[in-house]
C-alpha cells in the first residue's frame, strides 16, 4: 500500500511528534483521532457508503479546532463517531489519553458526562414539554451531581452566562416561548453545566439570523477562555471559523484534505478545495457545471491530476503544523485560474 | 360540529353513566336480583321499563350493569394501553431485532379472527369476569402498539433524544423522560379507542352468553332477552332497545371524546416552531413561472 | 434605465379576534429594469410577507389593505380580480421559493416540468414547448444529458438551478427570488449567484432578491433595502449600503458579519431580541436594541426620508431637522 508507506514516511519525518500536533502547544491531546473510519450499510453490499475516511487530527486542552466542509463531507459524522453515537467507527478515538471507540454502552455514557454535543437546529434540541430549568439541568441528573439546590444554583449561573439575563425570567418557561437565538443560548447553557473537557458544536449558528450569530460565536469563546474547555467547532462558513477557531481542518468526501493554523491555511490555502471554499467566501465561485461526487470538476480544466481521482494522497506537512493531502508538485496554482471558466 | 363541542357531549354522557354506575343502589328502584314484579310484566310506573322473564325490574338490572360494562370496558383499555405502549416505544425506540421479534408478534395478533378466537378462548379458560377482560385485553394491544410505535420511530430522532442520547441518558430514562411526553396525547387518544372496542366486544361476548353468569351486564341482558325470544314479541321495545341504547351512547361518546382529543393536541407539545416567518422553514410554495397552474 | 415595478403604501395585515399584526408596513418599493433590487431582513422583518404579497398570494387571516399599488409596466395589479392572477403569475411575475428541495415534483422529470408551464402559458405544443424547456436548462448550466432526470436524481445546487429555469421559463417581466441560496454549501451558493448575475447581464433579468444575509445579497445587487419588523428602514446602493451603513440597525448588520480579511476583531453583537411583531414597542421600533437611540426615538416612529443622495434612511438621525 503505497498509501500506507507515506504515512509511515512521514511519520519518521515529522519525528517523535504525532502527525497533526500543533507544534505550538505541548502537553497531551485533550482529543486524539487517529485513522477514524466510518462506513455506513451492510460491509460489502452495495448500499455501502463510506462516510469518513482515514480521519487524524488533536484538539489540545483549550484549543477550538474548526472542522470546515460541505454538507455531506462527514462532518458531522466525524462528531457522532466522537460521542459515540456511531457503531460502525474504526481506528482511534483517545479521550484525554483513554480509548473510546469500543467502550460498552455503560462505559461511554460515562464518558459523555466529560463530553457535550451542541445541535445545530434549536427548535429541534430541546424538549418541547420541559421547561428550561429542567432542561438545562437534565445532563447533571443525568448523572446523578449535586442536590436539588446546587443544581438550581448551578444553571441560573449557566443561563446567565450565556447572556438570558435574568435567569429568573428564563428558568420556568418552555422552548416554545423563546426565540431561536435564545433557545441557543439555553442549548449552549446546558453544554456547560457540567463543565466538560470537550465540546463538539455542529453548526451551532447556521439556523440562526445574521445579527445573532456573533452573539452565539462571542459567548462559545469567552467559555472557552475562562474554562478551559476545547472545542471541535464544525461549520460550513470559513468566516466563521476564522473567526473562532485557533486551527482549521478542511474536509472534503469524508476525508481531512487541509489542516493547520487559522491563519495560515486562510492567507496560504494549499489544497485546491481550500482554495475554492475561499473564492466562494471572498468572490463568486466558478461557474463550473457540477457533476456528481467530485471536485475534479472545480479545478482548471489543464490542472486536473490523475491522483485525485485514483489515489487518495496522505497529509504532508508543508510548513510547521500545516498540512495537506494533495500529490501535486505545482501546489501554487494561481488563484485566478480557479475563477476561469470552465467549458 | 367542533371536535371540542364533540368531545363536551361525549364527556357530559359519558359522566352520566359512570354516576349511574357508581350510585346504582341509590338510583336503581329495586334490586335487580329480587323478584319484584311479575314475569314479562308490561311498563307501569311502579315499573318503568317492565320486567324480564322472572319477574326482575329491568330499569334497575339496566343501572347496575353500567357497573359491569364500564368497569370491563375501562380496565381492559387500562390492560391494553399499557401493552401497547410498553410495546410501541421499546419497539420504536430500541429499533433492530427487539422491534422484530415484537412487530412479528402484533402481525400474528392483528391477523387473529377475534371474535371466534374469543369465544374459544372464554369458553375454554371459564366464564368470568377476569378472564374476560383479559382475553380482550391480550388481544386488543396490538393496534395501538403499532401505531404508537409509528410515532415514535419520528420522535426519536428528533434533536432532543439524540441531546440526551450524547449526554449519556440511558435508554430507559430517554424512554419515559423524551418519549411517552411526546406520544401522550395519542395514548389518550388510543386509550379511548380501545375502551370503545372493549365495550363493543364484551356486550358481543355477553349476548353470545359467554359471560360471567352471575354479574349482568347490558350484553347479557341482551342475551337473556334473546333466549326468551323478547325480540318478536312486543317486549323487545322496553327489554332490548334500552340495553342496545346503552351500548351505543357509550361508545358513541367515547368515540367523542377520541375524536376531540385526537384533534386537540398539548399545546406545549404542538409544533414548537415560531409562526410566519423563519429562517428555512416557512411554507415552501410550488415555484410560480414554468409550473403548471396554481 | 426606466421603472418596470412600482409598489406604493403596501400593508399586509393578518387579522385574528385577538389582534391585528402590520408584517408589512406602508412598502414603498420600485425595481427598474434589469435590476437586481436586494431586500435583507431578518426573522420578523416581514419580508416573507412582502414576497407572497407581491405574489398576491397571501392567505387568510392574512390581507393586503386597500389602497395600496403594485405598478407593473403601469398596470396595477393589485386592481386586477382575483381570477386573473394565476395567468400573470409565470407570463409578468415568476417566484423562486426558498426551498428548491421541495418545489419540484419528484416524479416527473425536470424538463418536462418546465415544458407543462410553457404550454400552458404560452399555449404552445409539446414539442415546442420541451424544446424552449431544454434551451432554458441549458442556459442555467445543465448539461443536456442531465435534462430527462428526475429531482432526485440531481444535487442542490442543479435542483436549484432548474428552479430559475422554471422562473424564467415564460420570460417574465419581474422574477421573485425568496431566500433562493439559503441552505446550499458555499461555493454552491456563490455560483448560484453568480448564475443570477450573469442572466441579469444575458437577458436584462428584472429581479426581487429576498434574504436573510446581507453581505451575500450585496455580491450581486444593485440596490439594497433593508427590512426591520415589517419596515424599510434603509435604502441605497448596494455598495454604498455595505460601506457606509446609515441606520443603526443595518451599522450593528454590518459589523456583525465575520470578515475574511484585516486584523480579527471581536464581533459585535446586536444586542435585544429581534422585533415581535405581536408586540412592537412605541416610537422607533429598533429604538430598545440602538446604541444611537435618544430622547425623541422614544415618541417619533420615524418615516424613510432620503438621508443622502440616493440614500434613504428611517432614523431621526437623519432627519433634517436633526442634521447638522
Amino acid at each position: 500500500m503505497a498509501g500506507r508507506q507515506l504515512a509511515c514516511f512521514i511519520t519518521k519525518r515529522t519525528g517523535s511528534r504525532s502527525l497533526t500536533d500543533d507544534p505550538q502547544r505541548s502537553g497531551p491531546p485533550l482529543l486524539e483521532v487517529r485513522d477514524l473510519n466510518v462506513r455506513f450499510g451492510a460491509r460489502g453490499r452495495s448500499g455501502e457508503v463510506t462516510a469518513v475516511r482515514g480521519l487524524s487530527f488533536s484538539i489540545a486542552p483549550g484549543e477550538i479546532l474548526g472542522l470546515i466542509g460541505e454538507s455531506g463531507s462527514g462532518k458531522t459524522t466525524v462528531a457522532r463517531a466522537v460521542m459515540g453515537l456511531v457503531r460502525s467507527a474504526t481506528g482511534s478515538i483517545r479521550l484525554q489519553g483513554r480509548e473510546m471507540l469500543g467502550l460498552s454502552e455503560r462505559e461511554l455514557r460515562k464518558v459523555r458526562r466529560r463530553l457535550h454535543l451542541i445541535f445545530q437546529d434549536p427548535y429541534d434540541s430541546l424538549h418541547p414539554g420541559m421547561r428550561i430549568r429542567e432542561i438545562v439541568e437534565e445532563a447533571m441528573k443525568i448523572h446523578r451531581t449535586g442536590d436539588r439546590a446546587h443544581r438550581t444554583a448551578t444553571v441560573s449561573a449557566a443561563l446567565e452566562d450565556v447572556g438570558l439575563t435574568p435567569s429568573s425570567r428564563f428558568i420556568e418557561r418552555y422552548p416554545y416561548q423563546l426565540s431561536g437565538g435564545q433557545r441557543q443560548r439555553v442549548a449552549i447553557a446546558r453544554a456547560m453545566v457540567l463543565d466538560p473537557a470537550l465540546v463538539l458544536a455542529d453548526e451551532p449558528t447556521s439556523m440562526l439570523d445574521l445579527s445573532l450569530r456573533s452573539g452565539i460565536l462571542e459567548i462559545l469563546k469567552r467559555h472557552r477562555d475562562t474554562s478551559g474547555t476545547g472545542y471541535l467547532f464544525i461549520t460550513h462558513d470559513l468566516a466563521l471559523a476564522r473567526h473562532l477557531c485557533d486551527r482549521i481542518a478542511v474536509m472534503f468526501g469524508g476525508k481531512l484534505v487541509e489542516l493547520g493554523p487559522t491563519e495560515a491555511v486562510i492567507t496560504n490555502p494549499l489544497h485546491p478545495y481550500t482554495k475554492l471554499l475561499l473564492q466562494a467566501v471572498e468572490e463568486l465561485a466558478p461557474p463550473a457545471p457540477q457533476e456528481p461526487g467530485g471536485y475534479r470538476v472545480s479545478y482548471p480544466s489543464g490542472r486536473v491530476k490523475e491522483c485525485c481521482a485514483t489515489i487518495d494522497p496522505e497529509l504532508q506537512e508543508i510548513a510547521p503544523g500545516h498540512y495537506v493531502a494533495c500529490d501535486q508538485d505545482d501546489r501554487s496554482i494561481p488563484d485566478k485560474s480557479l475563477l476561469e471558466k470552465e467549458e | 360540529m367542533s371536535g371540542a363541542l364533540l368531545g363536551r357531549i361525549g364527556a357530559a354522557t359519558l359522566t352520566l353513566f359512570v354516576v349511574a354506575a357508581v350510585f346504582a343502589p341509590v338510583l336503581a328502584p329495586y334490586d335487580p336480583t329480587l323478584r319484584t314484579a311479575q314475569p314479562f310484566e308490561s311498563p307501569s310506573l311502579a315499573h318503568p321499563l317492565g320486567a324480564n322473564d322472572v319477574g326482575q325490574d329491568i330499569l334497575s338490572e339496566l343501572i347496575f350493569a353500567s357497573r359491569l360494562s364500564l368497569t370491563v370496558g375501562i380496565v381492559t383499555a387500562c390492560l391494553a394501553t399499557v401493552l401497547g405502549v410498553t410495546v410501541g416505544v421499546v419497539s420504536g425506540y430500541l429499533r433492530g431485532p427487539v422491534d422484530g421479534v415484537l412487530m412479528r408478534g402484533v402481525d400474528v395478533i392483528l391477523s387473529l379472527p377475534f371474535l371466534p378466537l374469543m369465544i374459544v378462548l372464554t369458553a375454554f379458560l371459564g366464564q368470568n369476569t377476569t378472564n374476560l377482560i383479559l382475553v380482550i385485553g391480550l388481544l386488543i394491544w396490538a393496534r395501538p402498539a403499532r401505531l404508537l410505535r409509528s410515532q415514535v420511530l419520528s420522535v426519536r430522532e428528533s434533536g432532543h433524544v439524540q441531546a440526551a442520547r450524547a449526554m449519556g441518558a440511558t435508554h430507559g430514562y430517554i424512554m419515559v423522560r423524551h418519549i411517552l411526553p411526546r406520544i401522550t396525547p395519542l395514548v389518550a387518544a388510543q386509550f379511548v379507542r380501545t375502551a370503545n372496542v372493549s365495550i363493543m366486544l364484551e356486550a358481543s361476548l355477553a349476548f353470545l352468553g359467554l359471560s360471567d353468569p352471575f354479574q349482568k351486564s347490558w350484553g347479557a341482558i341482551l342475551f337473556y332477552a334473546n333466549a326468551r325470544s323478547a325480540f318478536l314479541a312486543d317486549a323487545w321495545l322496553w327489554w332490548v332497545l334500552p340495553p342496545g341504547l346503552c351500548i351505543a351512547a357509550v361508545v358513541v361518546s367515547f368515540a367523542f371524546l377520541g375524536y376531540a382529543l385526537e384533534e386537540r393536541v398539548d399545546p406545549r407539545l404542538r409544533s414548537t416552531r415560531p409562526e410566519g416567518e423563519t429562517l428555512k422553514d416557512a411554507e415552501t410554495p410550488a415555484p410560480v413561472g414554468g409550473g403548471a397552474l396554481q | 434605465m426606466s421603472t418596470l415595478l412600482e409598489v406604493r403604501g403596501l400593508n399586509t395585515v393578518y387579522r385574528t379576534p385577538a389582534e391585528t399584526v402590520r408584517a408589512v408596513d406602508g412598502v414603498d418599493l420600485t425595481v427598474e429594469r434589469g435590476e437586481i433590487l436586494g431586500v435583507v431582513g431578518e426573522s420578523g422583518s416581514g419580508k416573507t410577507t412582502l414576497v407572497m404579497s407581491l405574489m398576491r398570494l397571501i392567505k387568510p387571516p392574512g390581507r393586503i389593505l386597500k389602497g395600496g399599488e403594485m405598478l407593473l409596466d403601469g398596470e396595477d395589479l393589485f386592481r386586477l380580480p382575483r381570477s386573473e392572477m394565476p395567468a400573470r403569475r409565470g407570463q409578468d411575475l415568476a417566484l423562486i421559493p426558498q426551498s428548491a428541495m421541495h418545489a419540484l415534483n419528484p416524479v416527473i422529470p425536470v424538463d418536462r416540468q418546465i415544458a407543462e408551464g410553457i404550454s400552458v402559458h404560452q399555449g404552445v405544443g409539446r414539442k415546442a414547448a420541451m424544446r424552449t424547456a431544454r434551451e432554458r436548462l441549458r442556459e442555467v448550466g445543465i448539461l443536456p444529458e442531465r435534462h430527462n432526470a428526475y429531482p432526485h436524481e440531481l444535487s442542490g445546487g442543479m435542483r436549484q438551478r432548474c428552479i430559475i429555469a422554471m422562473a424564467i421559463a415564460n420570460e417574465p417581466k419581474l422574477v421573485i427570488a425568496d431566500e433562493p441560496v439559503s441552505g446550499l454549501d458555499v461555493v454552491v451558493q456563490a455560483r448560484i449567484l453568480r448564475l443570477i448575475s450573469e442572466l441579469k447581464e444575458s437577458r436584462g433579468l428584472s429581479m426581487i432578491l429576498v434574504s436573510h444575509d446581507l453581505p451575500t445579497v450585496a455580491k450581486i445587487c444593485d440596490r439594497i433595502m433593508v427590512m426591520y419588523a415589517g419596515r424599510i428602514v434603509e435604502t441605497g446602493k448596494a455598495r454604498a449600503v455595505l460601506d457606509k451603513p446609515l441606520h443603526p440597525y443595518t451599522r450593528a448588520l454590518v459589523e456583525a458579519i465575520p470578515q475574511m480579511r484585516g486584523p480579527r476583531q471581536p464581533l459585535q453583537p446586536i444586542p435585544g431580541d429581534p422585533p415581535d411583531l405581536h408586540n412592537l414597542p412605541p416610537g422607533c421600533n429598533f429604538r430598545p436594541r440602538c446604541p444611537a437611540a435618544f430622547v425623541d426615538c422614544k415618541m417619533v416612529d420615524p418615516s424613510l426620508e432620503e438621508a443622502e443622495r440616493g440614500r434613504k434612511a428611517a432614523c431621526l438621525l437623519y432627519h433634517k431637522e436633526n442634521r447638522k
